[in-house]
């Protein structure tokens, strides 16, 4: 099956997160989880076989919080190269690390930072 | 003026449409009698309308009152799972008050009081978070695996807190409806 959804879904939640336009919040273990009015997404960094090679899962809940649906991110360079390590590792670990930084308030802190200094610079 | 009339009498005449003032006479109140039974019909049509829209708003108030409580209830047994975590840790209740009050956000969430999508997506977190605790519950419970008590109840602390703002905002709501108009 293809997942051409799936990949316009990271593209979409990565173009938006950059933006700062989605709400992720921390879940449990490595995972950060986005809900919209009837649905969720969560994204898991669970550590692969290899050291250094995590595999990024994406689980879609459903409005009662049963997971309907879950592609990770050797699923979709599988589907598009045939081998994983490819692309969408890349997007998904933007789109984890992003995740993270939003979760945990971690631009807001440093653009407060660096509006203080640049204000004592200033006077 | 008694000329225009007789005039128009004879003109009455004329085309068969009346043979005396009697006629005319009868004609004019037929009219105005009419005209008073549209006037009556649109007024008791306004009363009506504004007793339905009455008792629509007594329905809605009500329906309010309900959900605040509810939102109240699954606050409270939010709270009483945290307790439960630090007194008790995994124990085999927990899946099934997960469940339960996970169906009462379900419930909550689809009832029709209108609430922002921002409002819907906290409870739908909620929910979220109620469905993977129950999952790694009954895993923990299975293979007696360590159960992070202050995480689950950090993420239980933060549900709760923004369902208490959904709360607030029903109930801003509802002091809306009480406030006599």
């Amino acid at each position: 099956m293809s997942l051409a959804k799936s990949k316009k879904l990271v593209d979409l939640l990565l173009a938006k997160t950059q933006k700062g336009e989605i709400d992720w919040q921390e879940g449990f273990g490595a995972s950060f989880q986005v809900s919209f009015r009837d649905n969720t997404v969560q994204l898991n960094w669970l550590e692969g076989r290899t050291e250094g090679s995590p595999i990024i899962t994406v689980f879609l809940l459903n409005g009662a919080g049963e997971t309907v649906d879950r592609f990770s991110d050797e699923d979709l360079d599988k589907d598009e190269n045939g081998e994983v390590g490819g692309p969408w590792f890349a997007k998904l670990k933007d789109l984890y690390t992003s995740a993270l930084r939003h979760a945990r308030g971690a631009d807001k802190v440093l653009n407060a930072i660096l509006d203080e200094l640049e204000n004592d610079i200033s006077f | 003026m008694r000329e225009h009339l007789i005039q128009f009498l004879g003109w009455l005449k004329e085309h068969e449409l009346a043979g005396t003032w009697a006629d005319v006479s009868g004609f004019l109140i037929a009219i105005i009698g009419f005209w008073a039974t549209l006037v009556n019909v649109r007024k008791s049509k306004k009363a009506a309308v504004a007793a339905q829209e009455a008792a629509q708003a007594t329905r809605d108030s009500i329906r309010l009152f309900d959900i605040i409580v509810d939102f109240s209830t699954a606050i409270a047994v939010l709270e009483e799972i945290k307790r439960a975590h630090r007194e008790t840790g995994v124990s085999e209740t927990l899946p099934e008050r997960y469940s339960a009050i996970r169906k009462q956000l379900i419930i909550l969430k689809g009832s029709s009081v209108s609430l922002s999508d921002d409002h819907l997506a906290v409870i739908q977190n909620a929910i979220a978070n109620l469905s993977t605790m129950e999952d790694h519950i009954e895993r923990a419970l299975a293979t007696k695996a360590p159960f992070p008590v202050a995480k689950y109840n950090s993420l239980i602390s933060r549900d709760i807190d923004k369902l208490v703002d959904v709360f607030t905002y029903l109930k801003a709501n509802q002091e809306g409806y009480d406030e006599p108009s």
